[in-house]
């Protein structure tokens, strides 16, 4: 995986050029989805990395833990889990937001996935179509590590494209 | 999309689907016929197998050519170049497993010199991650919505 901040400054950056785009074609005005978008790119790691730290940080210091809660978070990694996660974390959200929150939650999730595939991990790579398939891929392109020293630097760039320009969704009518 | 009505069942339908992609993953872990932990099960016929030990930690360096390395409560020996490792570093090594998995003739081992930096971005991404979703969501009448 990446670093967390380099996934959210890929989501940051992301929905900057789409909201550029809408810019030029006079589309600015319809709802974003910067939150969604930003948090389906930082939710794989929050939901299946950071459990499985803490609860191989314990194993390792002896307590006895079923293996479930060992290796039964990683499908949340990968696109079956995405989908499910997504559909469930949108149904907190108004009936008439839920298919976008869904969408964008999703797709951010997917682009995660995307850059972590661009890791080389010796081969281990990601069961990207798991349950169907437990072949594991990834394109290899750059190290576990590479990220590590342009996190910060891209960060700030993904905040500084943003600066003055957040777009504050418009509350929802009110009910009779 | 999903109607107010069908809310509940689909998100009862949603953790049950979940719950069981992690059971099966689960399974695949500690059943699968490759890696150390199938080489630790049948000795006999894993000798000489491939394996790749991702992400574990050097436990001891025993030399230029011996270190210890362990994760999941596995620990095994690794021949292989160990110059500048030292314990508590995080290593990928590729290589065949031997004497029933006590120890990995590396082909490949990777040092993951970054590694403690990534962590620490990692625990600054969630700390930065805690403060920013409460100021991109809200709720309101018992739903949740986005500020941006």
């Amino acid at each position: 995986m990446a670093d967390l901040l380099t996934h959210a400054a890929v989501g940051l950056l992301l929905k900057r050029g789409q909201h550029a785009a809408r810019q030029r074609t006079g589309a600015a005005d319809r709802p974003l989805h910067l939150a969604s978008f930003v948090a389906g790119n930082l939710l794989p790691d929050l939901l299946s990395r950071l459990p499985v730290a803490i609860t191989s940080q314990l194993h390792s210091h002896g307590l006895k833990l079923p293996p479930v809660l060992l290796h039964g978070f990683g499908p949340l990694h990968v696109p079956a889990g995405m989908a499910l996660a997504s559909l469930a974390l949108s149904l907190a959200f108004r009936r008439e937001q839920r298919a976008a929150v869904f969408g964008n939650l999703f797709v951010g999730m997917l682009c995660h996935l995307a850059l972590d595939l661009a890791q080389s991990h010796a081969g281990a790579g990601y069961l990207v179509a798991f349950p169907l398939s437990k072949t594991p891929w990834e394109l290899g392109w750059i190290g576990t590590e590479a990220t590590v020293p342009v996190a910060i630097p891209l960060l700030l760039l993904a905040l500084w494209s943003w600066r003055g320009r957040l777009p504050r969704s418009s509350p929802p009518p009110e009910s009779p | 999309m999903i109607p107010d009505r069908l809310r509940w069942p689909v998100l009862l339908l949603c953790l049950v689907g979940i719950g069981w992609l992690g059971v099966a993953s689960t399974d695949f872990a500690e059943n699968r016929d490759a890696g150390i932990r199938a080489a630790l099960r049948d000795p006999v016929g894993y000798e000489g197998s491939e394996v790749l030990l991702m992400m574990w930690w050097v436990v001891s360096v025993e030399g230029p050519d011996h270190f210890t390395a362990t994760r999941w409560n596995v620990e095994t020996a690794v021949e292989g170049p160990s110059e500048g490792l030292e314990p508590g570093d995080v290593v990928s090594v590729s290589g065949t497993v031997h004497d029933g998995g006590a120890y990995v003739r590396a082909t490949e081992v990777q040092h993951h010199r970054w590694r403690t930096a990534k962590e620490a971005l990692g625990v600054v991404g969630l700390l930065g991650a805690l403060v920013a979703f409460p100021l991109a969501f809200r709720r309101r009448d018992g739903w949740l919505e986005e500020r941006f």
